[in-house]
């Protein structure tokens, strides 16, 4: 795949390795960092707090791993489900022009015109109060995926429409390849650029769709952190221009959207 | 208050006199120039009838004039379109008289046929006017009887404490415009934002000038304004106010910093850091309480009912830490829900709440709590204390409240969930699904006088909101409080009303069914330029007094 | 042929606005809460008083009679009556309309115009400065929220003395153009790439085609396919794409009344507001699939594959 940087380009090394402490982060056990010391508000970083601390004397770092960890799953998951239902889908319409294309695409288009929102809303009021933060990601994910797929499968469709016309793609059909066949091993593939892009594009987006979703009371609720909600501590403008180490959310955002990058190419060569 | 309920206008009542600044003279000021405010929404309809929004009645009370106005400054009432009044010894008849010579802004004079049908149409009630509950004290409506063209009488079915400044912010309407419309069953049609000046006329010092979409609304000066300044000329010193819709209150502040705008209304203590300090003018505790309360229905926890959990649990509340943290020590910790802005009702006899987290731990296990070997508290049968919160996620303050109360209940062994819900899903829940166990909210946009919040207190009041419509008191407090508060509507004697409501303070200290948090300061700002500039802790902060304001020097930047 | 495929999908198009606006009608009565409920919160009106509102404009009726009513007022060209606004819907949006599609448009406009150029000069050197500082801007761009771009811009603005940005095109257009900037810049640098390595490419430069021919020959039309659903998504996202910078930024558009429609369920401007955001939508994508038929007519004969 071809997105971001060569793996054999020099600065990808520190990416790398970016990488792989991230993922020790993730891997070891960590507390949600909910413990508050209440004489040390926007504490900036030291020994103690390697990232400061935020509006409650939390320690940023902490919040910041587990955080990771909890919007990462959401996303990940939330990304998977939109990209699956859309090559699905996307791949039925390109492939077989006609009805088929006709209602995926006109579903596809219902589905970007409705008030979600609202839907969110009354699903919310019927679950309890109280969502256990397993059932919340996936309730995030959920909606996320559901919400997020039309623009890719619409995507995919293009790609699929002038793969199934390729020459190669008709020489093995004149040799009685099956359509699941010629699918699987000659079109899909083609559709893998689209789908790493849209990779990059929704999982930021739908991390942070998080915060929307907890104003709608379906996030990861406090104390557990998130990075779309510590993000969202970043809209209040003078926590963002007096406390710089706020920022670090932003900065792993960016660091994991680039590993994603990285493992999608190397994932698909 | 709740996001967008618009009540700061709707009543403001009884405060002491003594305790309020005296009346200063304005200064004498320049005319010319505009100011521009920003507004956080755009107004639906200029409508006075109607209006539900905060930014219409903003926009739609400079344009209005009312009978008697209550002075944001000193609290008092003080004559308008009315130049006196008279009441009569049972407190049932007002005789008003009008000025002589008001014009409405379209030139056309006012008379009191205007006023007898201003409110006909404000007690219509086909019209629902959000107003019409207020002009009827005791549920009968006012009386309006013309007397001449310049006496009126208004008679109230039953004594109602210092009724007259039930007139102010009702704004009168002009007759020759509004009377077919309203015959014909159009009234609600009229004046929306759509509607051009020229069919539009008020009795305020501005008129409608433009009105842009989405972006602004103009007000020039109302060549007929009755108001005179002490050397006798035509007010107001302006000649147009702005109005710019900026919904974001980060974007409101940096765009008073970029002097765009010249008058900042109101805004949040996390902002003030972003503005030159000798700007901002902080007035101090407002009205505005807010208050974490239990659903002591059918529908709540057991635990909930009973009095010591509830006093443990404010026991264990750090207010200090919420003003500190979430208003940058820009608030007041509160006692009881009389917040020390409201000086004349406060009851100083209840003690300032202190933390303890010893004594939530001994009241607890009086109630018979107990901690499991976790430090999980559990109540005498067993079960774990947990329960969820729910509060406005559109309100960041409360949210943060929210997480130091949770922090502060964990440190007893109580699992609390924070829900944050759309500001529509709250009151759904609160007010008719009942299903939730505590909440965080806040009140107390603009009134002082405890006869406003009558529908809180009465058990069987739909916004008694730990517990509403009650059909018989379920606890003797309550049954106390509604006594108590019925007695105080109907005293006429202030001292007598200001002991009956001390005693409810004292009930609500020791029973709680609100545990006060805090009462946030009202913050506004203006810039050097604004002459007469005398913000008040009652809405409208800075533009209650727009026909004095004045700009100093050239007015444009 | 075509003529008959596109008869037949406008017709289709027409069928979809009628179930969206169906649907959307449908959804919007799932939340919970409703336009006078605000009033419940005020101490000072009565239960009986919300109740009485509630009545008079319907909103205690049975659905099927309430979008009916809705349905009426469509027909009419008035699109339903906004409960907040006192007035029909029509009136209060199509003003707004124009703002929001001359800020988006313009905006979409810019982004093709800097993306597509930009992507292939990316995609023909792939390890290049170009190519990676694209790739680098782009994916911070897309983990920026928009509010928080807008604030800082803002805030640079006044900090380095410009505050006359703060009301100028400038500033709404260029957080606008961020925020699509990287997604044609993205899928351009990517298309082209996979083109690149195709076989025929290959092919064809084996024998010898170079330059602007084999660009604009072979490997655009071959990467053209994403791009052209591409191009109908971001007309389709003219109607929606500007809220939060409109509201932020005081833009006389759509922004701050939908959202507001939204949190106070004022239903029949979020119905009409979605009913446009969907033609707009609906319309992007015909178009875009005219294009995709335009430049492979087997894909108009529906299937023909055989």
């Amino acid at each position: 795949m071809t997105l971001g940087l060569r793996p054999e380009a020099p600065v990808n090394k520190p990416v790398r390795l970016l990488l792989a402490i991230l993922l020790i982060l993730l891997a070891i056990p960590w507390s949600d960092g909910a413990r508050q010391d209440r004489a040390i508000p926007f504490h900036p970083p030291d020994g103690a707090h390697w990232l400061g601390t935020d509006g409650f004397g939390r320690d940023v770092l902490t919040r910041l791993v587990a955080g990771t960890r909890a919007s990462l799953a959401a996303g990940l998951l939330a990304t998977a489900l939109a990209l699956a239902v859309a090559t699905v889908l996307g791949a039925l319409a390109g492939y077989y022009p006609g009805w088929r294309d006709e209602f995926a695409m006109r579903l596809a288009e219902l589905f970007q015109s409705l008030p979600w929102l609202y839907l969110v809303l009354g699903i919310r009021s019927v679950l309890p109060l109280s969502l256990p933060p397993s059932l919340a990601l996936l309730g995030i994910a959920l909606v996320s995926g559901l919400t997020g797929w039309t623009r890719p499968a619409r995507l995919v469709r293009g790609v699929v429409l002038s793969a199934r016309t390729r020459d190669y793609v008709l020489a093995a059909r004149a040799f009685g390849a099956g359509d699941l066949y010629l699918l699987r091993r000659h079109i899909l593939p083609e559709t893998f650029p689209v789908l790493a892009v849209q990779a990059s594009v929704l999982l930021p987006q739908f991390i942070l769709a998080e915060v929307t979703l907890s104003f709608l009371g379906l996030g990861i609720g406090e104390p557990a952190p998130s990075l779309g909600g510590m993000l969202s501590a970043l809209r209040d403008l003078s926590v963002l221009s007096t406390y710089p180490w706020m920022l670090s959310p932003a900065v792993v955002l960016l660091l994991t959207l680039t590993g994603c990058n990285w493992l999608t190419r190397h994932s698909n060569r | 208050m709740p996001v967008g309920v618009p009540w700061h206008q709707l009543l403001l009542v009884c405060l002491s006199p003594s305790l309020l600044p005296a009346a200063t003279p304005w200064e004498p000021g320049r005319f010319g120039g505009q100011i521009t405010i920003a507004e956080r929404g755009e107004p639906k309809t200029l409508n006075p009838v109607l209006a539900l929004d905060a930014p219409s009645r903003d926009v739609i009370r400079r344009m209005m004039g009312d009978l008697i106005s209550i002075n944001r400054a000193t609290q008092q009432t003080e004559p308008g379109l009315a130049e006196s009044w008279r009441v009569s010894k049972d407190h049932l008849h007002y005789t008003l008289t009008l000025r002589e010579g008001v014009k409405f802004s379209d030139g056309h004079p006012f008379t009191a046929d205007d006023v007898v049908f201003s409110f006909a149409v404000y007690l219509d009630e086909k019209l629902g006017s959000p107003q019409r509950d207020l002009l009827m004290p005791g549920d009968k409506p006012i009386q309006v009887v013309k007397l001449d063209a310049r006496h009126l009488r208004f008679d109230l079915a039953m004594p109602y404490a210092a009724a007259e400044r039930l007139f102010d912010s009702v704004a009168m309407l002009p007759k020759h415009l509004l009377e077919t419309p309203w015959r014909e069953g159009r009234f609600a049609q009229m004046w929306n934002a759509g509607t051009p000046p020229a069919q539009l006329a008020g009795l305020g010092p501005f008129r409608l000038k433009e009105y842009k979409p989405g972006e602004s609304i103009v007000l020039e000066r109302n060549p007929f304004y009755w108001k005179k300044d002490a050397a006798g000329k035509q007010l107001p010193y302006l000649d147009s106010l702005r109005f710019l819709f900026v919904a974001n209150e980060d974007a409101q502040v940096l765009r008073f910093g970029a002097g765009e705008t010249q008058l900042l209304n109101r805004f949040a203590a996390r902002s003030a850091v972003l503005l030159p300090a000798d700007l901002l003018t902080d007035l101090g505790p407002g009205l505005e309480y807010s208050f974490l309360f239990f659903n002591l229905g059918e529908t709540g926890r057991p635990w909930f009912r009973d009095a010591a959990f509830r006093q443990a649990v404010s026991a264990a509340i750090d207010r200090d830490a919420m003003v500190r943290l979430v208003f940058s020590g820009r608030a007041a910790a509160l006692a009881t829900h009389v917040p020390p802005g409201n000086a004349h009702w406060m009851n100083t006899a209840v003690p300032r709440p202190k933390r303890s987290l010893e004594q939530a731990r001994a009241l607890l296990q009086k109630a018979g709590f107990h901690w499991a070997a976790d430090q999980s508290l559990l109540d005498n049968t067993g079960h774990r204390v947990e329960f969820s919160l729910v509060t406005s996620a559109a309100n960041e303050e409360r949210l943060k409240m929210a997480t130091i109360l949770q922090e502060d209940l964990r440190q007893l062994g109580m699992d609390v969930h924070v829900a944050p819900l759309e500001a529509r899903s709250l009151i759904d829940r609160v007010t008719r699904t009942r299903q939730f166990d505590a909440c965080i909210m806040a009140l107390g946009g603009g009134d002082a006088d405890p006869n406003s919040e009558m529908n809180v207190w009465m058990s069987d009041a739909a916004m008694h909101l730990w517990n509403p419509s009650q059909k018989k008191p379920a606890t003797p407090w309550e049954a106390e409080l509604d006594d108590l508060m019925r007695r105080q509507m109907v005293t006429s004697v202030p001292t007598v009303r200001k002991q009956l409501f001390d005693r409810v303070q004292q009930i609500e200290a020791q029973q709680l069914p609100l545990i006060s948090l805090v009462s946030p300061h009202i913050l506004v700002a203006a810039s050097k330029q604004v002459g007469n500039f005398r913000p008040a802790v009652l809405d409208h902060y800075t533009l209650w007094n727009a026909e004095y304001l004045y700009l100093r020097d050239s007015g444009r930047k | 042929m075509r003529v008959a495929w596109l008869l037949r999908r406008l017709l289709h198009s027409v069928a979809l606005l009628f179930a969206v606006s169906v649907f959307s009608f449908l959804l919007a009565h799932f939340a919970p809460g409703g336009f006078f409920d605000d009033l419940q919160l005020n101490p000072q009106i009565s239960p009986e008083t919300v109740w009485q509102l509630r009545h008079r404009y319907g909103l205690d009726r049975p659905l099927p009679l309430q979008y009916a009513k809705w349905a009426a007022s469509a027909a009419r060209g008035d699109f339903g009556a906004s409960l907040a606004w006192q007035q029909p819907v029509a009136p209060i949006l199509l003003p707004r309309l124009r703002h929001t599609l001359q800020l988006t448009g313009t905006a979409a406009a810019l982004a093709w115009l800097c993306g597509l150029p930009l992507g292939l000069l990316a995609a023909r050197k792939r390890r290049g400065l170009l190519s990676r500082l694209g790739v680098t801007i782009s994916s911070m761009l897309l983990v920026t929220p928009e509010l928080l771009l807008i604030l800082v811009l803002m805030l640079a603005a006044i900090r380095l003395g410009f505050p006359g940005l703060l009301t100028s095109f400038a500033l709404p257009l260029g957080v606008l153009v961020a925020g699509m900037f990287p997604l044609v810049f993205l899928h351009t640098r990517s298309a082209t790439l996979e083109v690149l390595d195709a076989a025929f490419i290959r092919s064809a430069r084996a024998h010898g085609i170079r330059g602007t021919r084999l660009w604009l020959v072979y490997i655009l039309p071959a990467a053209g396919n994403p791009l052209i659903s591409l191009f109908g998504l971001s007309l389709g996202g003219l109607v929606g794409a500007s809220l939060v910078v409109e509201t932020v930024l005081s833009r006389p558009g759509l922004g701050s009344l939908f959202l507001d429609a939204i949190a106070n369920r004022d239903l029949d401007v979020v119905t009409a507001v979605m009913l446009l955001s969907a033609t707009c939508l609906i319309g992007g994508n015909l178009l875009a699939d005219a294009i995709l038929a335009w430049n492979d007519p087997r894909i108009a004969s529906g299937g023909s594959r055989e």
